[in-house]
């Protein structure tokens, strides 16, 4: 899909890839890696049969503009596409209402040319509801706090940041320091962290502490070249860079590289348990890595995806 | 060449100097170039062979500014020019 961004070229976006989770039989989520899936196994993804509640799965992926819908898998049973959600036009990034892991049935998923918010349920055909963001811009990346349900999406076309309170509203609006915020994610704390363009080449992070109204600057101990997805692992902070995933450790306003998860690079990435969901845009695919070990993908999902950019894991 | 001045030729179609080749086509910059090639920057060039009747778009990541030798902004209206004339060359039968 195109959209025409604020500088007035004309953006190729992907899509939007929603990935599903594992659902055990205490209601409690769990994806781990199953036992026959191997580091070079593409297409031999097998499933669990020593715990057939893991394959209850439900994973959603979405295509581009073209065909803007949603694929949805259930990995680890397979690796082929399970079924197909149309609506969302234009889509971006997804989030649900868990910091890492899989969301609990719902799910929200960005249509930028729509200029609007979509949350979908597993199982769902269309939208359950529908958040405007045309007033602010084009919207990118959402993420959502568990504590608070706030749904908090980043405008691309803007330097700002939309917050739905419960996911529902009213919207408030948040200046950034950033020319064009990407990508959004919140901590343990309810701390709100995005990245993105600061000038026209400098990648930046800023944080909207708890409670605060006023967005600051982060230090980073390391730049990166590129940045993509924000979210928590339940342990650090990650961001999407160059090199892989960084994990940083954060404290008031400085973030400290710890480690990196080398080789997973991609677009707007979800950490799932013990894996996570890597959608590259050329490779017309979803990748599969074990998290926080990186490597090389145990497994890949491809549909048929064109352009996928986005990714959730939701548990049914 | 820095950020700064390889940034000015964002989205514009140039000819470029990069890793030993020189390559002509659109200079992706930001987010698309994140998503696509995951690096700061990328060109989209089409590898054009006439004898296998074959045009496929490529992307060239471009991780560092300072790998860039040479740009040049292309005139768009002149390279189209060229290109019919090429064609038209090749497809006159001789005599």
């Amino acid at each position: 899909m195109r959209f025409t961004n604020p500088i007035g070229h004309v953006l190729m976006l992907t899509a939007a890839v929603a990935l599903p989770a594992a659902c055990n039989s205490n209601g409690s989520s769990s994806l781990g890696i199953p036992s026959g899936v191997t580091s070079s196994g593409f297409g031999s993804v097998m499933p669990d049969m020593r715990h057939p509640e893991r394959t209850a799965l439900y994973e959603y992926v979405a295509n581009d503009g073209q065909s803007s819908s949603l694929l949805e898998f259930d990995y680890p049973k397979s690796d082929k596409s399970i079924g197909r959600i149309p609506s969302a036009s234009g889509l971006g990034g997804e989030c649900g209402d868990v910091l890492y892991g899989a969301a609990k049935r719902y799910f929200w998923v960005v249509a930028f040319n729509a200029e609007e918010v979509e949350e979908f349920a597993v199982g769902g055909t269309n939208p359950i509801k529908t958040l405007s963001v045309k007033s602010f811009g084009i919207p990118l990346g959402c993420a959502m706090d568990p504590g608070t349900g706030n749904l908090a999406v980043t405008i691309y076309s803007s330097y700002q940041v939309v917050i739905f309170a419960n996911a529902k509203g009213p919207d408030r609006i948040y200046s950034t320091p950033l020319d064009q915020p990407y990508y959004d994610g919140f901590d343990n704390n309810g701390n709100l962290y995005v990245d993105g363009l600061y000038g026209s080449y400098y990648h930046a992070l800023v944080e909207l502490p708890k409670g605060s109204s006023t967005f600051e600057t982060v230090k980073l101990t390391n730049y990166s070249r590129i940045m993509n997805a924000v979210q928590y692992d339940g342990k650090y902070l990650t961001i999407g860079e160059e090199a892989g995933i960084a994990r940083y450790s954060c404290s008031g306003s400085t973030c400290v590289r710890k480690r990196t998860v080398k080789g997973v690079t991609c677009g707007q990435s979800w950490i799932g348990r013990g894996v996570i969901f890597c959608p590259r845009d050329l490779k017309e695919s979803v990748e599969i890595y074990k998290y926080p070990a990186g490597g090389s993908p145990i497994a890949m999902l491809r549909g048929p995806l064109n352009d996928p950019s986005g990714v959730v894991q939701v548990s049914k | 060449m820095t950020d700064e001045e390889l940034q000015r030729f964002a989205g514009e179609k140039v000819r470029l100097v990069f890793a030993g080749r020189e390559l002509t086509g659109k200079l992706v910059v930001g987010i698309e170039s994140q998503l696509k090639v995951q690096a700061p920057y990328a060109i989209e060039w089409y590898d054009v062979d006439r004898s296998l009747g074959t045009n496929e778009m490529r992307l060239a990541a471009i991780h560092d500014a300072g790998a860039v030798k040479s740009i040049e902004l292309l005139d768009v209206a002149k390279e189209t020019a060229d290109e019919i004339e090429d064609e038209a060359d090749e497809t006159q039968t001789p005599g």
